[in-house]
């Protein structure tokens, strides 16, 4: 097989999602769930000051999207570490569900020797373990995807972005005024930091964030 | 409510964070994923079906794996309570996916202060469900309490119908106007017509307040470990404001006649005062401490205000004066007609 370069931290991520997924027994993913754990786990990065790559993301109808992700799916399929599991076509459009492979496991459990990636690893797995959680609360409704979209609309950056008058939309995770980055900075200063386990200090900001997400669903959808 | 508050209310009031918080050995992300089945648990037709064959005790045990059933599915849940087998045996050892540990224990836990020393030198959290109410504890520490989880309502926490700790006196009125006076919802009546209430009503006055207060102040949250406490006697609501620490500490006592005793008259002033004596020694023993206040519901025959000893009022600068609230046991019907009659007067 062979990755472009400039794709290898882009596809490393993705083949993080996708583990996380298989783990989890529920083994494909869709393809907006792809993007939406991503999203997350970018948006909620600051937290442990993880380091990740899809930072930009444009607003999208269905939430924020990047192209980058989708490029970067399509390269693993051709690959062979990612495979389509499933089409389903609802009014005129595509909707893909992905894999892992053998290869695309073999290829995370070789990557995850690294410790740098073995970080990112943990930290894309944790987003995703918390967003299948949320999945079936009795409060949220739709399929999986509307579900992860209802969480993903609170985040506090999409919102803020979505209420511009400016035509294009985005969302760049690198700028240091970005909403949630704030929002992080601010609660981090309230946590007692005695560094005997820094990445269970991060999970419990990370749980105390996602249920920020569903509370404020609830506030808007189920309280008027 | 400004996101700020809102972060701040949900990392120190949700149900889950606390329990990390309490116990280091859970873990945060599957810790979530048990509190958030067992409350799907709970709000079950399968428990509503059943939930008078409780109480039940649920330990969750962090560091090992289960091999026996999963009892938080619903339906195996509300199985096992009809069955009646836990009027024989109620505790239930589990792991993070709710599957049993050991073998049942024959023995039937029926209280919460007993719940709380049942593993108090291990390092499984009790969870104490008694029809709709839970009690948790981590080695003898309350690390929650939810009188009715059907009526329980995370959402508030961040909503806009919250007051911050500072408009403490209008969040305990609502309390006695929505829950006191609504008799239905709180039981501290053992004969309403004579006026008795039931044994310990400060217990029930008290722990009510204390959820109302954490689930309706903008700006802090209850000191849950405080509520450990009540079963030495204590019986002071703390809350502590989110952004800088500061303290308010709220006592509760009661007048007139329970079943087991009785503050009238000279007993009653007497009462008062001791209370203003406890508050002085919690807020001088807290630095942080901003504010003192008793709470005093009033079941005394005649509604007349008492009059507490300012010297000791005046001992510390912080005690507020006291708020007494006078409760009512005329029936609804007989509130109706005397209603009426002061409307046709008019």
């Amino acid at each position: 097989m062979y990755l472009q370069l400039k794709n290898y931290h882009m596809a490393n991520e993705v083949l993080y999602v996708l583990d996380a997924a298989y783990r989890d027994a529920n083994a494909n993913i869709s393809k907006l769930y792809l993007q939406k754990v991503l999203y997350l786990s970018s948006a909620l990065s600051p937290i442990k000051d993880v380091v990740l790559t899809f930072l930009r993301y444009a607003c999208h109808y269905r939430g924020p999207f990047s192209k980058d992700i989708q490029n970067t799916i399509d390269h693993l399929v051709a690959a062979g570490l990612v495979d389509i599991s499933g089409i389903n076509k609802i009014e005129n459009q595509l909707y893909v569900n992905y894999i892992l492979t053998i290869g695309g496991e073999v290829a995370v459990k070789t990557l995850i020797k690294y410790p740098y990636e073995e970080e990112k690893h943990w930290w894309i797995s944790s987003v995703y373990q918390l967003s299948s959680i949320y999945m079936h609360s009795k409060k949220l409704t739709g399929d999986v995807d509307k579900r992860i979209m209802s969480l993903v609309y609170q985040e506090p950056t999409y919102v803020d972005e979505k209420q511009k008058i400016d035509r294009w939309k985005s969302v760049d995770f690198n700028k240091e005024s970005v909403p949630i980055k704030q929002l992080i900075e601010f609660i981090k200063k309230y946590e007692i930091n005695n560094n005997k386990n820094v990445r269970r200090e991060a999970e419990v900001l990370l749980v105390a964030f996602f249920e920020y997400l569903y509370l404020n669903y609830i506030n808007e959808h189920c309280h008027g | 409510m400004d996101r700020e508050s809102q972060i701040l209310n949900i990392r120190y009031k949700d149900t889950a964070q606390r329990l990390t918080d309490t116990n280091e050995e859970l873990d945060p992300i599957s810790t979530k994923r048990f509190h958030k089945r067992l409350w799907d648990c709970l709000t079950s037709d399968e428990y509503l079906k059943n939930y008078k064959m409780g109480p039940i005790l649920i330990a969750l045990h962090p560091t090992t794996v289960g091999t026996g059933e999963d009892i938080l599915d619903p339906k195996a849940f509300g199985n096992l309570l009809s069955s009646g087998l836990t009027k024989v045996s109620n505790i239930f050892i589990v792991d993070y996916k709710g599957k049993r540990i050991e073998n049942p224990i024959n023995v039937l836990i029926q209280n919460p202060a007993v719940a709380s020393q049942y593993f108090s030198e291990s390092n499984a959290t009790v969870f104490f469900i008694e029809g709709n109410r839970i009690n948790i504890y981590f080695k003898t520490k309350c690390v929650d309490c939810i009188p009715d989880i059907q009526a329980h309502d995370d959402a508030v926490k961040i909503s806009s119908a919250t007051l911050p700790v500072m408009k403490y006196k209008n969040l305990i009125d609502s309390h006695f106007e929505e829950k006191v006076e609504n008799k239905t919802i709180l039981c501290y009546w053992k004969n309403k017509s004579k006026r008795l209430l039931v044994a310990s009503p400060e217990d029930i006055f008290g722990n009510d307040l204390a959820y109302y207060l954490d689930q309706y102040i903008s700006d802090g949250r209850v000191d849950q470990e405080c509520r450990t406490l009540w079963t030495n006697n204590r019986t002071d609501i703390r809350v502590i404001r989110n952004m800088d620490g500061k303290l308010f500490i709220f006592e509760i006592k009661w007048l007139g006649k329970s079943e087991t005793c009785s503050y009238d008259g000279n007993n009653a002033v007497e009462r008062v005062n001791s209370g203003l004596a406890q508050l002085v020694d919690y807020i001088k023993a807290e630095k942080q401490s901003i504010c003192g206040a008793l709470i005093i519901y009033d079941a005394r025959i005649e509604n007349n205000n008492v009059k507490w000893n300012v010297k000791i009022q005046q001992m510390d600068a912080r005690i507020k004066d006291p708020i007494r609230y006078y409760l009512l046991s005329e029936s609804a019907s007989t509130k109706g007609d005397r209603i009426a009659k002061k409307v046709s007067k008019k």
